[in-house]
C-alpha cells in the first residue's frame, strides 16, 4: 500500500477537526471548572494535524518542493487543499495554544473559526477525489466518509479519553456524535456499494465497476466486515455501555476500544485507495 | 478550456497493428524510461462470444485531450496546453511527483518514475520532426497530424468498448477498428 502517508494525513486532519469541534462544543457547554478536562485534547490538535501534513510529504517523490502545490491555486483541487489545510493549521497553532496558556479570552470565537476551517480543509480533501476520471470514487460516499471519520473520532476520543465527574450530559453529547459519525460511515460504506452497482456511462466504467464489486465482496469481504464493525457497530457498542455511567474512569480497555476504531478507519480508507488508484485501461 | 485551432492527434490503426511493440521501446529508449514505466503502451483486447469471437491490438500513450484533466488538476502547474497545436506538454522539472494526475488521467498516461520522484509523459517527442513511436512503427499503424483531417478519415471513431468514454477529457486520438470494437 504505497498510499500510507495520505491513509494518516486524511485521518490525521479528520481527527484533529473532529477534536477542535468537540472542544468547542465542551466549551460551550462545560462548567468553566471542568475545563481540565479537555485541555490534554485540545493541547493535541495542532500536534495531530502538523504531524498529518509532515507525513503527507512522504507521499511526495519530490518533498523539497512541496510550496510548489500552491502554483495553480486558481484550477487545481489539490493546491485549495493543501491552501485550507494550511490555514486550518496555523489556526489549530493558536487554538492548542490558547489551551496551553490556559487563556479562556476569545478561545471560544477561535474554537469556531477553527472548526469551520477543519470542515473546509476535511470537504476539500474529499473533493481531490470525486472527478469523473475516477468512476468508484466519483460520488457523495466518499465526502461523507471523511465528514464521518471526523464527528466520529471528534466524539469518542473524549467520550472515552477523559475522566468525566458527574457530567453526564455533556459525556452523552460527546456518545452521540461518534454513534452520528459512526451512522454517517455506515451509510457511506452502503452508499460506496451502491455507486460500485450502478449502471454506468459506458461499458469500461461498467466493466470496471462490476470487477471492483465482485472484488469487494469476494476476495475482501473480510476487510469490508472488520471495517464495519470496527467504524459502526463498536462506537455504538461503547455509546450503550458508558451512557448510563455517572463517571468514566480512563483504563486501558477504553484506550484499546478508540485504536481499534482508529485502525477500522484506517482500514476503511485504505479500501477507499485500493478502489481508486489502478484505475486504467493500459 | 478552448480547444486549440490546430489541434494534432494521433491516428491508430487498430486493424494493422500487430503488438510487436517497437514503438513502446522506441519510445521507452527516447525518453529513457526505467523499467515499468511505460509512456506509450500497445495492449490486446479480445471480445465477442464463441463462433464470433475477435481481438484487436491498440498501441496509446497520451491523447492531448481538449480538455485535459492533467493540467487543470496540476497544483504544481507541470502541465499547459499549447494554444498553437493543442499538445500538453509537461515540464518534468517543476512536477513534485504528487502523482494526482495519475488519478485525473482516463488513460493512464503520465507515468511515475519513483528513481526520479517525477512523472513523465508522451510531449509528442516535442523538437522532433516526427515522433519516435511514428517513425519506430514498421506497420504503419501510428500517424500523427491535424485531429480535424484525422477524424475525417472513412472509418475513424473515437469511441471504444474498452476504453474509457471520450466525452470525459476529449482525446486528441482517432483510432481505425473492427465494428464490434467500437462502443
Amino acid at each position: 500500500m504505497r498510499e500510507w502517508p495520505l491513509i494518516l494525513f486524511t485521518l490525521a486532519t479528520q481527527l484533529a477537526c473532529g477534536l477542535t469541534l468537540g472542544a468547542t462544543v465542551f466549551e460551550t457547554k462545560a462548567r468553566p471548572s471542568d475545563a481540565v478536562l479537555m485541555r490534554p485534547l485540545a493541547m493535541a490538535i495542532f500536534p495531530v494535524v502538523a504531524i498529518g501534513i509532515l507525513l503527507s510529504m512522504a507521499h511526495l517523490g519530490r518533498p523539497l518542493m512541496a510550496w510548489r502545490a500552491l502554483v495553480n491555486l486558481g484550477q487545481s483541487r489539490l493546491s485549495l487543499e493543501v491552501i485550507l489545510t494550511a490555514v486550518f493549521a496555523l489556526l489549530a497553532l493558536a487554538y492548542s495554544g490558547f489551551w496551553w496558556m490556559g487563556r479562556t479570552e476569545g478561545r471560544l470565537a477561535l474554537g469556531a473559526a477553527t472548526g469551520v476551517a477543519g470542515i473546509a480543509a476535511v470537504v476539500a480533501g474529499a473533493a481531490l477525489y470525486t472527478v469523473p476520471t475516477q468512476p468508484a470514487w466519483n460520488s457523495g460516499w466518499v465526502p461523507a466518509s471523511f465528514l464521518g471519520t471526523a464527528v466520529l473520532l471528534g466524539g469518542l476520543a473524549p467520550a472515552v479519553l477523559i475522566s468525566w465527574r458527574e457530567n453526564t450530559g455533556l459525556l452523552r453529547i460527546f456518545l452521540g456524535a461518534s454513534v452520528a459519525g459512526s451512522l454517517l460511515l455506515l451509510i457511506a460504506a452502503l452508499w460506496m456499494m451502491a455507486n460500485l452497482s450502478r449502471r454506468a456511462y459506458d461499458p469500461f466504467t461498467a466493466a470496471r465497476l462490476a470487477g471492483l464489486l465482485q472484488l469487494l465482496t469476494s476476495r475482501n469481504s473480510l476487510w469490508l466486515g472488520c471495517y464495519v464493525v470496527l467504524v459502526s457497530v463498536l462506537p455504538a457498542a461503547v455509546a450503550v455501555r458508558l451512557w448510563p455511567e455517572e463517571r468514566v474512569e480512563i483504563t486501558p480497555f477504553t484506550g484499546a476500544l478508540l485504536a481499534a476504531v482508529v485502525l477500522g478507519t484506517a482500514i476503511g480508507r485504505a479500501m477507499m485507495y485500493w478502489l481508486g488508484t489502478g484505475y486504467e485501461p493500459f | 478550456m478552448a480547444a486549440a485551432p490546430a489541434q494534432i492527434g494521433f491516428f491508430v490503426d487498430a486493424t494493422r497493428c500487430i503488438n510487436c511493440k517497437t514503438c513502446e521501446i522506441a519510445c521507452k529508449d527516447f525518453n529513457d524510461a526505467p523499467v515499468g514505466r511505460r509512456i506509450r503502451k500497445v495492449r490486446s483486447f479480445e471480445g465477442g462470444e464463441f463462433p464470433a469471437v475477435f481481438a484487436y491490438n491498440l498501441s496509446m500513450s497520451c491523447n492531448h485531450c481538449e480538455q485535459p484533466a492533467c493540467v487543470e488538476g496540476c497544483p504544481a502547474g507541470a502541465y499547459s496546453k499549447r494554444a498553437a497545436d493543442g499538445i500538453v506538454v509537461h515540464d518534468p522539472e517543476k512536477c513534485i511527483g504528487c502523482r494526482y494526475c495519475t488519478w485525473l488521467c482516463p488513460y493512464g498516461a503520465p507515468q511515475y518514475d519513483a528513481r526520479e520522484g517525477r512523472v513523465r509523459k508522451c510531449n509528442l517527442c516535442a523538437g522532433e520532426a516526427t515522433p519516435v513511436c511514428v517513425a519506430a512503427c514498421p506497420m504503419r499503424a501510428i500517424e500523427v497530424g491535424p485531429l480535424a483531417e484525422i477524424a475525417a478519415r472513412p472509418g475513424s471513431t473515437i469511441a471504444l468498448r474498452d476504453l474509457p468514454s471520450p466525452q470525459l477529457t476529449g482525446p486528441s486520438i482517432r483510432y481505425r477498428v473492427r465494428k464490434e470494437a467500437r462502443a
